[in-house]
């Protein structure tokens, strides 16, 4: 007998936080998360935290910024999900 | 020495992942099934697949990552579970049908299922697992050979969207 556990979390984990830091980098949140990689499952954990550490930014000067990003950001991921 | 220990040991059931996801197609949804894009990023992240295999059976469940945790402590020896990260493509499509139908409550208690040689030997031989591709998400059939065999030369010549696997083990 033998059991093999299937781990996909801490692949998530490890895009989420990848996405987070792109967000502090800055730069075009689909090209990004595109350029990490092409599999759906991780693209969207990578956009999770890109998305976390966005809204997680309270900074006056950033909020239109921020908000024109989002926006950018929903439309990206709407268009890849429409994808054949 | 006991009698168990005695008796020569069988090997355990050795199905590869394309294996695995043609008897969970057929076992689940033997009409078809559409896997949607909702389905490919949407696998749980408090939870994490359990693979046991034995001679007569092969147990694939969602498991909670503590228990998976304990299921893997060097102190269970030789009973400790190993560890493997999602990979490979027809592992994936695997793992997203059992996921796509555990989130339907369509597997057995705990979200798991076991499968058998029986299970392996109910897959008919004349038929062809398709995918087609769609907007939505991905399309899962099992076609007559023939059938199967026009369909993925006409889209070759059109889009090219359709793979082809063949059921027969």
């Amino acid at each position: 007998m033998s059991a093999v556990v299937i781990r996909w979390d801490e692949l998530l984990k490890h895009a989420a936080a990848r996405g987070a830091e792109a967000c502090q980098a800055g730069g075009e949140v689909g090209v990004l998360a595109r350029r990490y990689s092409r599999h759906p499952l991780l693209r969207r954990a990578f956009f999770d935290g890109w998305i976390e550490a966005a809204a997680a930014r309270t900074d006056q000067l950033l909020r239109a910024r921020k908000i024109a990003a989002l926006t950018r950001a929903a439309e990206w991921l709407d268009c890849q999900e429409r994808q054949p | 020495m006991s009698r168990e220990a005695r008796l020569p040991r069988l090997p355990e059931i050795a199905w590869g992942w394309p294996e695995i996801a043609v008897i969970l197609a057929w076992r689940l949804a033997p009409n078809g099934y559409v896997i949607l894009k909702e389905d490919l990023i949407s696998l749980p992240t408090d939870r994490v697949l359990m693979e046991e295999r034995k001679p007569e059976r092969l147990t694939l469940a969602f498991i909670p990552i503590a228990r998976a945790v304990r299921l893997m402590d060097k102190a269970r020896g030789t009973q400790a579970a190993t560890t493997s990260e999602l990979q490979g493509r027809w592992q994936k499509i695997a793992v997203t049908t059992a996921w796509h139908f555990a989130r339907r409550r369509m597997l057995g208690k705990f979200d798991s299922i076991t499968l058998t040689e029986y299970d392996r030997q109910a897959v008919p031989s004349d038929l062809t697992l398709m995918a087609s591709g769609h907007s939505q998400g991905v399309e899962w059939r099992f076609l007559p050979h023939a059938e199967a065999a026009r369909l993925a030369a006409w889209d070759r010549e059109h889009e090219g969207i359709m793979v082809q696997e063949k059921t027969q083990l």
